[in-house]
């Protein structure tokens, strides 16, 4: 491949991720799509039976499209790790407010337990 | 032509509503539907669990043939707090990584009665006592039937228990459900309401299978009793010109506010399994960027490096 490219040819960008699926692909194509400088995204599964999905994204000539991506997926990690972030304040904030909870889903035993331990009532919600 | 730029929400606000050891239910606020979906395609699909993966027979005189009980041990919910010291077997792993659980079953029946062989059964792994069938240890529970036996029948078997995601089999998933709603914003048009009878109000607001409005005697006016009752079934839009008012209600879905409602199996704690599920999509972001950089570099060496990854 030549390595003086335009500009012209490096606007528009193909990868093949193996192994994805809608969940990232939709994710990635609106988040790239509000990029300023990228012009198009897209994602397709080309058959279900092909665990592939093929990301096309294009931009004006400001930036390579290449560098849309990353920023793309920059971008996306952000508000990924806000999202955690926040739902683990949340729960923090829960654990606080209404009694630590017990490790997963012995609901009944839980009930026992805190009862048998004569604790003070649980400040329920519903 | 340039991108819609900067209308994309970057900092989602998360609101707990309820969180029990079986159910959560909480409000994402501030994001887009695209975000919403991702998250309930992960927590349904790609947060992983441990379950039993391969069943060895010593003896088995039941009525079920093998491959039955194993695919009934299989489906028994395992709690898997500690799911994130073992690896699965397609990732690598050195000999002493922590891979499998090992289960035993030994029961024969030697009464004449009907014996139930139930979740409770299973012998665990003395090495891990702590991953067991959800309900174990409660003595409310009965356990998840697997077999019953009748005077001299006998199964004897061996189980390992391995971690996995539901992508491969439904067994390995975390939720019994894990839905998402938005959440709606009603307008009711109150002139053109107030040409209604009493009567017709109430007739309006019954339309509605799921009794979102709801007449209010003292003032006379249609209220929304709890927006979220809506289900989108469209009934009161319909009634609403078949009384020739159409427009009496405007119902709209706020685009960017979402009601999750995720019950869990007992299997894990739920706030865990939301905060794996931003972790496990946070990952794979990170493994694109990686794959990314990695092809820019063997791009620039001039190599004819193939698009692909």
């Amino acid at each position: 491949m030549d390595q003086d490219e335009s500009a012209a040819d490096q606007r528009a960008i193909v990868l093949a991720l193996d192994g994805e699926t809608h969940t990232l692909g939709n994710t990635l194509r609106d988040v790239m799509w509000s990029h300023p400088h990228i012009e198009l995204a897209s994602y397709t599964q080309e058959h279900p039976s092909v665990n592939e999905i093929i990301l096309r994204c294009q931009t004006n000539a400001a930036i390579p499209a290449e560098q849309g991506v990353v920023e793309a997926l920059h971008i996306t990690k952000a508000i990924l790790s806000h999202m955690g972030d926040t739902m683990a304040e949340a729960a923090k904030r829960w654990e606080e407010q209404h009694g630590g909870g017990g490790d997963g889903g012995q609901r009944r035993q839980q009930r026992q337990q805190r009862q048998g331990d004569g604790a003070a009532a649980m400040n329920e919600d519903s | 032509m340039a991108g819609r730029g900067g209308s994309l929400k970057r900092e989602p606000q998360v609101e707990l509503r309820k969180l029990d050891d079986d159910y959560c239910e909480f409000v994402l606020k501030n994001t887009d539907a695209s975000m919403a979906n991702a998250l309930r395609r992960v927590i349904l699909v790609e947060v992983p669990t441990i379950a039993v993966e391969l069943v060895e027979f010593e003896a088995n005189t039941t009525v079920l043939n093998d491959e039955f009980i194993a695919h009934r041990l299989g489906l028994v919910p395992l709690v898997s707090s500690r799911v994130h010291e073992m690896k699965s077997i397609y990732e690598a792993a050195d000999d002493d990584d922590f891979l499998d659980v090992q289960l035993s079953l030994d029961v024969k029946c030697t009464s004449d009665d009907t014996i139930s062989v139930t979740s409770k059964d299973l012998q665990l792994d003395p090495a891990y006592p702590d991953i067991h069938p959800v309900g174990y240890h409660d003595p409310c529970d009965r356990g998840i039937l697997l077999v019953k036996m009748r005077r001299g029948q006998e199964l004897k078997l061996r189980a390992v228990a391995r971690k996995g995601t539901a992508k491969d089999h439904a067994k390995w998933m975390p939720v019994a459900t894990c839905v998402f709603q938005y959440m709606p914003e009603i307008t009711i048009n109150h002139a053109l309401m107030d040409t209604l009878t009493d009567e017709q109000k109430e007739e309006w607001c019954d339309a509605d299978p799921r009794k979102t409005f709801k007449l209010n005697k003292l003032t006379h006016r249609v209220e929304v009793t709890n927006p979220e009752l809506y289900m989108y079934d469209g009934e009161v839009i319909a009634k609403a010109e078949e009384m020739g008012k159409p427009g009496l209600v405007t119902i709209k879905q706020k685009q960017d506010t979402f009601i999750f409602r995720v019950e869990g199996t007992g299997v894990l704690r739920l706030e865990d399994i939301v905060l794996t599920a931003c972790e496990v999509l946070a990952r794979k972001i990170r493994n694109l960027q990686a794959a990314l950089e990695e092809e820019a570099t063997l791009f620039d060496q001039g190599g004819a490096a193939p698009m692909q990854m």
